[in-house]
């Protein structure tokens, strides 16, 4: 009795205690909401600042001696900011192409890593006075180069560069075909191999790479940018800070030693004191750092650019399964009736299978480019094929083998020849059986397909993320794509089903 | 017609058949009757050589069935196989048909794609077939439609097709009442007598005698010797 008195007593305080603890974790809650940002930052006692350690050097990168510290002239400058804000910094690590999205719901307090202040971005979110003035730098093949040297001369020319950025902007508006990349060193090895006709790059990238490619020259500087470090608008207290933080960093001269640290000083660097706020980059103007610019709807020639894309998404997906579904007959066959290549089949499907797609792209673009000079699309449909033949063995495999071994001893019995036995009896019922395996995969396949834009294939989904990044919004053009997808893909598992019915016969 | 002499084959150690000899002269029924497992359908898939046999001697309608280990003569091997099965009707115990086939295009696959018979010509003669073994009507139907009655039938109508010398059947009564298994005793002695060389494995004896059959006993991988 005693103890069941005790345990009631506990669950009565229990009872009574839980909303009190409610109120409390809400209230703390909402106070943490009230928090200004600078607030919250010295609270926590750290400055989290987001950054891509893919970058490289010497933006931001692995210590090669001490792989867990992290070295680059922006995690100095980083250091020094905490420094003067009175607290320790701490690197976040995130994908440099959705740097501006992870600031927005609140990943990190600032965004720096060579964020080059263009329209589009500074709508979306507030900069900081620059820390770095950088050239768009312009190479070409050196036979090129008294061809291609200013922006007028890249009219209709493909010219490689990186999505979204300052540089990509230009070149819309200079009329060129920009190629998007998201590495910094396969610019350079389309441009040598002729893919492209030249490549306009920020000038530390520029250094750093082209060096490596001795057929390439650099041809000029078209224009001039910055580097500013990007913060939520709402976090006003804390854009101030980082500009006066900034303000005496620059004053007492360390940002140019931190930048001649990383042999990046010059006499462009001189007039960063003067340039106050996000001044004019060379092709556009900036608006006003404080009032950003709200979501922009879709036009209809976005709307075309969309269809435009999923065009090309289709194209590549029938297309590389047009080659997957031979090739993966071939292959079943082999595996199941070819003992003297069996072992070969066999290695095949299991090395594709056990690898990644975006790696095959990779080394069938970039890495057999000096011997196998693929041209993007080629190399988007070869490589999905050669991938997706992979599993359709196997899906082959299963339906031949899921076919009684009596409607081959039926055939052969007839007089029939063990290839066509398989021709007329086996393989049409086999057929049956893979089909939806194969529908599955071909769905599976047109959303595979968005791995190629990493070999520079503007297709769906790249389409979406560089019109988000123009419109300053993720959810119309993600539905819009969705939708796409969808239209896409639904249509073709009705189909799918219509036609097992017809072969099914039941 | 067909002659069979010391037969063997065993699969790995156990020996299923033991030196089994036989003849079926054309126009005769043999019946080869005896316990499960003892190697009956074993023979029948030697001779059309569904199977290979370890050692001894196949021969229908004066061609060899090649036996032993298969050797250098691998394609000549295969030719000969190739004339020889074309020669040899085999209704399987299950029947097998063509799933995806109606019972026609069942009956002029391998006239038309073996034989190269014009298509005309072999619907005529399928539709003949399938009249004769009494499911004409049924010939838009595909196997799964059918009973296994009438899917016994059209097996047969499928191997007759090709004109074969001779007729290999695998317990073809096991899915028959009596009243259908007296038709087909019937049909059978109407083909044999055209004819036709018939070896069936059955173990019904109400079957063999109403085929009038000569029957063989099996035991143990070899034929039980006549009582005499």
């Amino acid at each position: 009795m005693r103890r069941r008195g005790a345990g009631a007593t506990v669950r009565l305080a229990l009872c009574a205690t839980a909303p009190l603890i409610v109120i409390l974790i809400l209230g703390r809650g909402r106070d943490a909401s009230a928090e200004s940002a600078l607030e919250r930052i010295h609270h926590a006692g750290e400055l989290r600042w987001g950054g891509d350690r893919q970058g490289g050097e010497p933006y931001v990168y692995e210590d090669p001696a001490h792989p867990d510290e992290l070295r680059g002239f922006e995690v100095d400058l980083a250091a020094a900011l905490a420094r003067e804000l009175g607290v320790k910094p701490r690197f976040v690590q995130n994908d440099w192409s959705t740097l501006v999205p992870s600031l927005e719901r609140g990943t990190f307090d600032i965004a720096l890593n060579g964020l080059e202040v263009t329209p589009a971005r500074a709508g979306r979110i507030a900069f900081s006075r620059p820390y770095y003035l950088f050239a768009e730098r312009l190479v070409t093949r050196a036979l090129d180069q008294p061809r291609l040297h200013d922006l007028a001369s890249l009219r209709g020319q493909r010219v490689g560069t990186l999505a979204s950025s300052l540089a990509w902007d230009m070149l819309l508006a200079a009329g060129a075909a920009p190629v998007p990349y998201e590495g910094v060193d396969e610019p350079f090895i389309d441009l040598e191999h002729g893919r492209t006709a030249a490549v306009l790059l920020d000038d530390i990238i520029v250094d750093r790479y082209e060096p490596r490619h001795p057929a390439l020259r650099v041809a000029g500087d078209l224009g001039e940018g910055q580097y500013a470090i990007g913060v939520r608008p709402a976090d006003r207290d804390l854009l101030v800070a980082i500009d006066g933080a900034l303000d005496r960093i620059i004053a007492r001269g360390e940002l140019r030693r931190i930048l001649a640290g990383y042999g990046l000083d010059g006499p462009r660097q001189g007039r960063i004191a003067h340039a106050t706020g996000p001044s004019e980059p060379a092709a556009a103007s900036v608006p006003a750092p404080f009032a950003p610019v709200g979501p922009r709807p879709l036009d209809h020639h976005q709307l075309l650019l969309f269809l435009q894309a999923a065009v090309a998404t289709l194209l590549i997906s029938t297309a590389a399964m047009a080659l997957a579904i031979p090739l993966g007959v071939v292959l079943a066959l082999a595996r199941l009736y070819l003992p003297r290549v069996r072992g070969l089949a066999v290695a095949y499907i299991e090395v594709v299978r056990g690898t990644p797609v975006l790696l095959q792209l990779y080394l069938l673009y970039f890495g057999l480019a000096g011997v196998l000079s693929l041209d993007a699309w080629t190399a988007a449909i070869v490589g999905l094929g050669l991938n997706y033949a992979a599993y359709e063995a196997e899906i082959y495999r299963a339906g031949i083998q899921a076919i009684p071994v009596g409607q081959m001893e039926a055939a052969l019995a007839l007089g029939m020849t063990r290839r066509l036995a398989l021709r007329r009896i086996v393989m049409p019922q086999a057929l049956r059986v893979a089909l939806p395996g194969m529908t599955n995969d071909f769905i599976a396949l047109l959303k595979d397909s968005s791995l190629v834009s990493v070999i520079t294939v503007v297709e769906l989904t790249k389409r979406m993320t560089i019109t988000a990044v123009d419109l300053r919004g993720w959810l119309a053009p993600g539905l819009l794509c969705a939708a796409m997808y969808f239209a896409m893909s639904y249509p073709l598992a009705r189909l799918a089903r219509r036609l097992e019915r017809r072969l099914g016969g039941a | 017609m067909i002659e069979v002499a010391g037969l063997r084959k065993s699969f790995g150690t156990h020996v299923v058949l033991d030196g089994v000899s036989l003849e079926v002269g054309a126009g005769e029924i043999v019946a080869l009757t005896g316990p499960s497992g003892c190697g009956k359908t074993t023979l029948l898939r030697c001779v059309n050589g569904l199977e290979r046999a370890d050692a001894g001697t196949i021969r229908v309608d004066g061609h060899e069935v090649p036996t032993g280990a298969a050797g250098a003569a691998h394609g000549a091997n295969d030719r000969a196989l190739l004339a020889i099965r074309r020669r040899v009707g085999f209704v399987f115990q299950t029947w097998n048909l063509f799933a995806h086939r109606t019972v026609l295009d069942n009956v002029i696959e391998a006239p038309v794609h073996v034989a190269s018979v014009p298509v005309a010509e072999a619907t005529l003669r399928a539709q003949a077939l399938l009249e004769r073994v009494g499911i004409a009507a049924r010939a838009g139907a595909r196997p799964h439609q059918l009973s296994g009655g009438e899917q016994q039938r059209a097996a047969i109508a499928r191997a007759l097709a090709m004109n074969p010398t001779a007729l290999l059947l695998d317990e073809p009564t096991s899915a028959l009442d009596p009243g259908r298994r007296r038709e087909l005793a019937a049909l059978l002695r109407g083909l044999v007598d055209d004819g036709l060389a018939l070896l069936c494995v059955s173990h019904d004896p109400d079957f063999a005698r109403e085929l009038r059959a000569r029957v063989l006993v099996m035991v143990a991988g070899k034929i039980a010797p006549a009582p005499s």
